[in-house]
């Protein structure tokens, strides 16, 4: 890799930033009810939002990362590459076709439809609210960090220019422009992946017990990369890394937020079906570029400074890889497709924060659900400049610290906090009002202390000699507390609004299987 | 209006057959999908020896292929419910919301 950045890839990267502009000034003149913000109208067909939400998990998180982490770490990679799947599988046997019969615009419509909803909504906006921003962190240092070594930007203005067009992406183009970048991100990277994995299983003549054979013979670890092990310390730890990405997957409210965007819960249902497929197949070959980066850049000088660390950081290999399979321009052009999954990745997280502030807070808590339209989006855009401007102010903040575990505290939450309230208001006649808003309160509240008392924060951060809590992931512990406190306060609440709750359940459990009175439904 | 086809659904019989089925499949489904992956992961955490066994001269371990068993039941768990829903329940569903809707008997 040369020490200055080449043509391509700065060429690659204002032909991404331009085309994405374009998209959203195209968008924001479409933009103007609530529906075309926060739902793009409910225009997308089912192949287009299926692309906008596998986009929404290829991350460059996923992509550079997992890469990054095969190659490092070998076989535990699967944790990571199967739980998502797991949790996007309970998304289609249990929700999505309910959510989009029950919801408008956010998760909060679902959970608060037959509960009182001020205080749903106030919970439901705490819990968007704090995973959104903190995967929002995780995402901007991220993303900071890997402009920097791309193309040579210093980390702070990396920071601001992915902040910048997010916002002008969220504020100005609102979920159509979004839904764009996000799904013409999403083609790049599946072109990208599969002529990457193409190109590495060429030179083994496609033959992938070579490939498999090559990357041990290369690894200094040999033989044991291919056993589990590596990283997940002892049974506990995988396991609660396990239900947290399962369960927060199926709870990320950016994620639950794309179906709204089609017309009927049948075209949710597909979406997510393509979604699902598409991830799975760019999982596989995930698997593919890892070994691939074992045999052809783990020990090659080229790729090492002259202390024998890895040029750009542990999640590089995937550009290196790269640049051995296509030279110069080929990296230039992956480092583009990784940026474009940055910004995609941000803006689709700023949506969500920001509609719960604007559609949940602003409009349904202060405004008891009678917002002028006009208002609710101007509330909306300055939302997301908010949110945009606090996320390049913390990414900032954040530079140094290692912010991996700011990731895995929002699907912590999201499976927590969330999940529980959501999967229960949809599937359970007892829940009520107060149960749902002090036990997702209870889950929220417990998996934020549970990750401050464990290792990496109480040890590494703030200096403790020993960590009160013994793992990383609190998941394991707080997702059932979230269901037991969800389930306590509802079966022991006697109030009126209690048996109003339990009484609204069979009409609710009508339009969510039949779509009967649904919002965007065809009409009969 | 909407009440009174809410009232009928309700005590309509293909409703509640409808509704069952569609549950208990959903369960069943994410049970085999989530259950897969549990059982892998602490197959990881308890038994890592018997993860790594060599498979014969290929270079690969019985994780391998268990992790692709563990891929293959999720995909082939929800291409049972596209198709069983695709098959049955959109219809039923259809049908049962137009009849409801307008006021004809539901069989």
């Amino acid at each position: 890799m040369s020490e200055d950045v080449s043509a391509s890839a700065i060429g690659a990267f204002f032909a991404v930033a331009a085309g994405t502009l374009i998209i959203t000034y195209w968008a924001a003149r479409r933009t103007r009810s609530t529906k075309d913000f926060y739902a793009a109208g409910g225009g997308l067909t089912s192949w287009q939002n299926g692309l906008a939400i596998a986009g929404d998990f290829l991350s460059a998180v996923t992509f550079l990362g997992l890469t990054g982490f095969l190659f490092s770490s070998g076989y535990d990679t699967v944790i990571y590459l199967l739980s998502p799947l797991a949790g996007l599988a309970l998304v289609i046997f249990l929700m999505a076709e309910r959510f989009r019969n029950l919801g408008r615009f956010t998760f909060a419509d679902v959970a608060s439809y037959r509960l009182g909803p001020k205080r749903i909504r106030s919970f439901a906006a705490c819990g968007t609210l704090t995973v959104v921003l903190f995967y929002l962190i995780a995402q901007m240092v991220g993303a900071g960090a890997l402009i920097e070594v791309l193309f040579r930007i210093e980390y702070n203005y990396a920071v601001t220019i992915v902040g910048a067009l997010m916002i002008a992406y969220v504020s100005f183009g609102g979920m159509l422009a979004t839904s764009w970048v996000q799904i013409i991100k999403a083609c790049l990277l599946l072109a990208g992946v599969t002529l990457m994995a193409t190109l590495t299983l060429q030179r083994f003549g496609f033959n992938v017990s070579d490939l498999v054979s090559a990357a041990v013979a290369k690894h200094p670890e040999g033989e044991s990369i291919l056993n589990p092990g590596g990283i997940t310390p002892g049974l506990i730890a995988s396991l609660s890394l396990g239900v947290g990405q399962v369960f927060g997957t199926a709870a990320m409210p950016h994620v639950l937020m794309r179906f709204f965007t089609v017309k009927d819960s049948k075209a949710a249902r597909k979406s997510i079906v393509t979604a699902t497929s598409l991830i799975g197949y760019v999982f596989v070959l995930i698997v593919v570029l890892g070994f691939g980066a074992i045999v052809f850049v783990m020990g090659n000088p080229a790729y090492y400074d002259e202390g024998g660390q890895l040029l750009g950081g542990r999640n590089m290999p995937a550009i290196h890889l790269a640049m051995d399979l296509g030279g110069e321009a080929f990296m230039g052009v992956m480092s583009a497709v990784a940026f474009a999954t940055i910004l995609a990745v941000v803006a689709g997280l700023t949506i969500a924060g920001a509609s719960a502030i604007s559609h949940d807070l602003y409009a349904n808590v202060f405004k008891n659900g009678d917002a002028d339209e006009a208002r609710e989006v101007m509330v909306s855009r300055i939302a997301a400049l908010a949110i945009g401007l606090v996320a390049i102010l913390l990414g900032i903040l954040f530079q140094n610290q290692n912010v991996g575990f700011l990731a895995s505290l929002a699907f912590a939450i999201a499976a927590s906090a969330n999940f529980p309230v959501l999967i229960l208001s949809m599937f359970w006649r007892g829940l009520t009002t107060r149960g749902a808003f002090l036990g997702g309160f209870t889950g929220l509240i417990s998996a934020i202390v549970l990750v401050v008392l464990g290792p990496t924060v109480s040890v590494a951060v703030l200096g403790m000699e020993r960590a009160p809590f013994a793992y990383d992931n609190p998941s394991l512990f707080t997702v059932p507390l979230g269901f037991l406190a969800v389930w306590l306060f509802s079966v022991t609440d006697r109030s009126a609004r209690a048996a109003a709750d339990r009484a609204a359940f069979d009409e609710m459990s009508v339009r969510s299987q039949t779509g009967v009175g649904a919002e965007g439904a065809r009409q009969h | 209006m909407q009440g009174d086809a809410i009232e009928r659904l309700l005590n309509s019989p293909d409703y509640q057959r409808l509704v069952k089925a569609r549950t208990r499949l959903g369960f069943a489904l994410s049970g085999l999908s989530v259950g897969s992956f549990f059982a892998l992961t602490i197959a990881m955490g308890a038994f890592p020896d018997l993860l790594s066994i060599r498979l014969g001269e290929t270079p690969f371990t019985l994780g391998y292929p268990l992790a692709g068993l563990c891929f293959a039941a999720i995909m082939s768990a929800i291409v049972i419910y596209v198709r069983r829903t695709n098959k049955v329940f959109d219809r039923l569903a259809d049908e049962i919301a137009r009849k409801a809707l307008a006021g004809e008997p539901q069989s």
